[in-house]
């Protein structure tokens, strides 16, 4: 070229060296294509994530070009073969089986296709060639060439000449016959002193036979990974360019500075083997069904109000739509790309083998798949006992529309049985409100009075008023006096509590520690428990006999409890309780009042002698002291307040 | 002046394709020569066929100022030479000091009238002396400024060229995808 000439290169082509500037160039392209390669790298975590197939991408990457170069040496060999004339080829089963029985004898493909077209081409015969392989692996065995050299050798000796190789081999040329004559004697006496030298590597160098058959394992997978690969690069050619351009111009001839793109470069290529579309289909349905049952768990969380369930729920179910998502994304694209085999037939001889390989593996993906059928019908089965239905769905709009059905229906469910739980937990707060009282009432009254300093007592612990406190113990013993709200008024408070405390000093009827003066008992007061007159203090105590008619001494001028008017409907009531508690032989108790029957087959055992009585009662055989007697009459109080009819028998003293 | 594009595979592709299709051969280079020859008619038409300053001689001087060119002096304004010194060249160019490219196609000014007019102005400021800054000055005032003939034509039909060269690739490779399946 001239010196000083301007040269405006419209377009270049690097060499093979590599340079800053080609350095330079890719870094451009890494620049311009960021948005691209930060895809495939999200891609690429995606997917690894979930099949740690990083790996296996590397080894993707290097059977491509192991498949390339075996496909190279196969088309060198088509070539040598047709140069002889002859109509056998890579597709010959007769190759095919050649190839084989040499990855065996731990010889690469590639060996034998390079070993056989140059032994095609020294022989002048593809037949000659295939006859003497085992031979020329024989040789190179024993004398350390390689196979190919081993094949040119005999090709030599074929022309009649012996090369140095096989001179020290000890073959030495015969003087007389044809050409063909003597290349037999020497193949004969070479097949004589070196058969099966090569079978005897093959076992005794078992790491050798491994990489054959490791190589034949990665071409047959890089056969597969082949299209897919050009396919893409062709893709890339038509749309991207000029972009993608440079890239591949160091993909194809500067590969030592594409090892920062090489994982993504071969991450697009292997993900789009149809056997990874599979992969990620599995698993998408898998992530899905995941997604689904930490659904169900994130309602579970709702029920149980625990925050940590609920919580994890979410972020799982969530973490795993995406991912389901994703990998679902990532499989519709390779299947765009994914292989054809009719155009592998072509590309390959070993693709046979190669489709073989994939249909056992796609075999095997499939029974896993029905495993996963099965395994999905039982978790369905499960998810249904729950009322649930999960979708199979891959729309986020429909998965979200699902999981938020799901949870409002689980929260219907959910508040439904919370009302019940807080009515429950409002009756049983009530029951032990009313249980408690009551308690605090037979504290208040064991020593058969009841004082202002108490009333205030019990109307600070209760937190209501004085009044409200008379006014309740009254509605207990059932005094109309006090619940009735305009006498209560115009009793006032004190007149209430004189009331109410002559009331519970009249009834005694179960005296704190059972000692009180018997003065009386007769056929009128049969159980001995009404008093017959008051003792020196005042109060009436128990005795046996008749049942006194309370209401003369509730009416009575010196005991007047209430007022003469009043008197009547006050007796009633309270002769009725006493009546009822007078243990006649069936006592019924409904809700709100006592029912009392006084029956005639009312018995007594209750002893009645002069000082202390302690009353015993005796129920259905079971005898109760008068000790714990409150406590049986809460009981009895708890179960009448929380609605229970409760009908007790047998009962004496 | 970077190179826009680099195309991939052009030399081996057309190598294994000669083997299998010469008519796909020649196709594709028909394809390049002819975007090729566009850009260098239109950077012929971009040399003057006077010169850019009156001073400039048409005529080689009979006396050249020794210390101008080895003594060749400064070089005259010969259009018919200039032009026909702008040529197309698909030849795999020497590999460069630092960045190692080779050409796969390139227009090339060899003149040397041509390449002062060419990239004379190119580097921004005044010139070494007076008469320099002047030369400078007014050669980009009359004319365009620098480049003015191989890479202004080829900046100006760059995409044009582009897409035709890397068409022509496709094709080809598509062509010798066919051949080399065919022949299996």
């Amino acid at each position: 070229m001239t010196k000083g000439a301007v040269i405006a290169r419209i377009v270049s082509e690097y060499s093979d060296k590599g340079t800053k500037a080609a350095a330079r160039d890719f870094q451009k392209l890494h620049k311009d294509s960021h948005g691209l390669s930060k895809q495939f790298e999200e891609l690429g975590k995606k997917v690894a994530k979930a099949f740690a197939v990083v790996e296996i991408i590397k080894f993707g990457f290097e059977t491509i070009k192991v498949a390339e170069a075996v496909n190279g040496a196969f088309s060198k060999m088509n070539i040598a073969f047709a140069n002889t004339g002859s109509v056998i080829n890579s597709n010959s089963p007769k190759v095919q089986t050649l190839v084989e029985h040499m990855t065996d004898l731990a010889f690469m493909s590639s060996e034998t296709a390079d070993a056989l077209a140059r032994g095609a081409t020294s022989f002048h015969s593809a037949q000659m060639a295939m006859d003497n392989l085992s031979l020329a692996a024989d040789i190179a065995r024993v004398s350390g060439m390689g196979l190919s050299e081993a094949m040119v050798a005999l090709g030599k000796a074929a022309a009649g000449k012996v090369p140095k190789s096989l001179a020290a081999l000890g073959v030495v040329m015969p003087k007389t016959g044809t050409a063909a004559e003597k290349f037999k004697i020497i193949t004969d006496q070479l097949t004589k002193s070196l058969e099966g030298q090569a079978e005897a590597y093959a076992q005794t160098h078992p790491i050798e036979a491994m990489k054959a058959k490791f190589e034949e394992f990665s071409n047959s997978l890089g056969q597969l990974l082949l299209p897919a690969f050009s396919a893409v690069v062709n893709f890339l050619d038509r749309k991207l360019i000029p972009v993608m351009v440079n890239f591949l111009n160091f993909i194809r001839q500067n590969p030592k500075y594409i090892q920062p793109l090489a994982d993504a470069w071969a991450l697009i290529v292997n993900v789009l083997a149809k056997v990874g579309v599979v992969v990620l289909r599995t698993g998408a349905r898998f992530a899905n069904m995941l997604s689904v049952i930490a659904q169900v768990v994130r309602g579970i969380g709702y029920i149980t109000g625990s925050k940590e369930l609920k919580d994890w729920g979410k972020s799982a179910a969530d973490g795993l739509g995406a991912a389901s998502k994703g990998m679902l994304t990532a499989a519709d694209k390779l299947d765009k790309f994914h292989m054809n085999a009719v155009k592998l037939k072509v590309l390959s001889p070993i693709v046979v083998k190669s489709l073989k390989d994939i249909a056992g593996q796609t075999a095997l993906t499939a029974t896993a798949t029905g495993k996963l059928t099965a395994e999905q019908i039982k978790v369905l089965n499960a998810l249904k006992a729950l009322k649930v239905t999960p979708t199979t769905s891959t729309d986020p709009i429909e998965l979200e529309a699902a999981r938020l059905n799901l949870l409002k229906q689980q929260n219907i469910e959910a508040q439904t049985g919370l009302d019940k739980l807080i009515a429950n937990y409002e009756a049983m707060m009530k029951n032990n409100v009313e249980a408690q009282r009551y308690s605090d009432i037979l504290g208040v009254i064991a020593d058969n009075n009841i004082s202002a300093a108490e009333v205030e007592m019990l109307a600070a612990k209760w937190g209501i008023s004085k009044e409200a406190v008379v006014q309740y113990i009254g509605k207990i013993f059932d005094i109309p006096a006090l619940m009735d709200p305009t006498e209560a008024a115009r009793l006032g408070f004190k007149g209430m509590l004189d009331l109410l405390d002559q009331v519970i000093a009249k009834m005694k009827i179960v005296g704190a520690g059972g000692t009180s003066a018997a003065t009386s008992s007769g056929a009128g007061n049969p159980l001995g428990i009404y008093p017959s007159s008051p003792g020196a203090n005042g109060n009436f105590t128990y005795g046996s006999g008749s049942v006194p008619d309370l209401s003369g001494a509730l009416s009575n001028g010196t005991n007047a409890l209430i007022p003469t008017s009043a008197a009547p409907s006050v007796t009633t009531g309270v002769l009725n309780k006493l009546k009822a508690m007078d243990f006649g032989s069936t006592a019924s108790y409904g809700t709100s009042q006592f029912a009392a029957n006084n029956a005639s087959t009312a018995s007594s055992n209750a002893p009645s002698t002069a000082g202390t009585t302690t009353v015993n009662l005796n129920v259905d055989g079971h005898t109760i002291a008068t000790a714990v007697l409150p406590s049986v009459t809460q009981g009895i109080l708890q179960n009448q307040i929380s609605g229970k009819s409760i009908v007790y028998s047998g009962f004496s003293v | 002046m970077p190179n826009r594009i680099v195309l991939v595979g052009v030399e081996q592709t057309l190598k294994d394709l000669k083997k299998f299709d010469k008519d796909a051969v020649t196709k594709f280079t028909k394809t390049i020569n002819k975007a090729l020859a566009l850009a260098k008619t239109e950077a012929k038409s971009y040399i003057p066929d006077e010169p850019p300053l009156s001073g400039w001689s048409k005529t080689v001087s009979n006396k050249p100022r020794m210390s101008v060119r080895g003594g060749r002096g400064f070089p005259a304004w010969e259009p018919g030479l200039m032009r026909a010194g702008v040529v197309a060249s698909r030849a795999q160019g020497k590999v460069r000091k630092k960045d190692y490219t080779t050409s796969a196609g390139a227009l090339i000014n060899k003149t040397p009238a041509g390449a002062i007019f060419e990239l004379a102005g190119r580097k921004p400021g005044g010139g070494r002396t007076a008469s320099g800054t002047a030369f400078k000055k007014i050669l980009s005032d009359r004319n365009a400024p620098a480049s003015r003939v191989v890479w202004r034509a080829v900046d100006r039909n760059r995409n044009k060229i582009e897409k035709d060269f890397a068409r022509a690739l496709i094709e080809a490779e598509n062509t010798l995808q066919i051949a080399l399946e065919s022949n299996k």
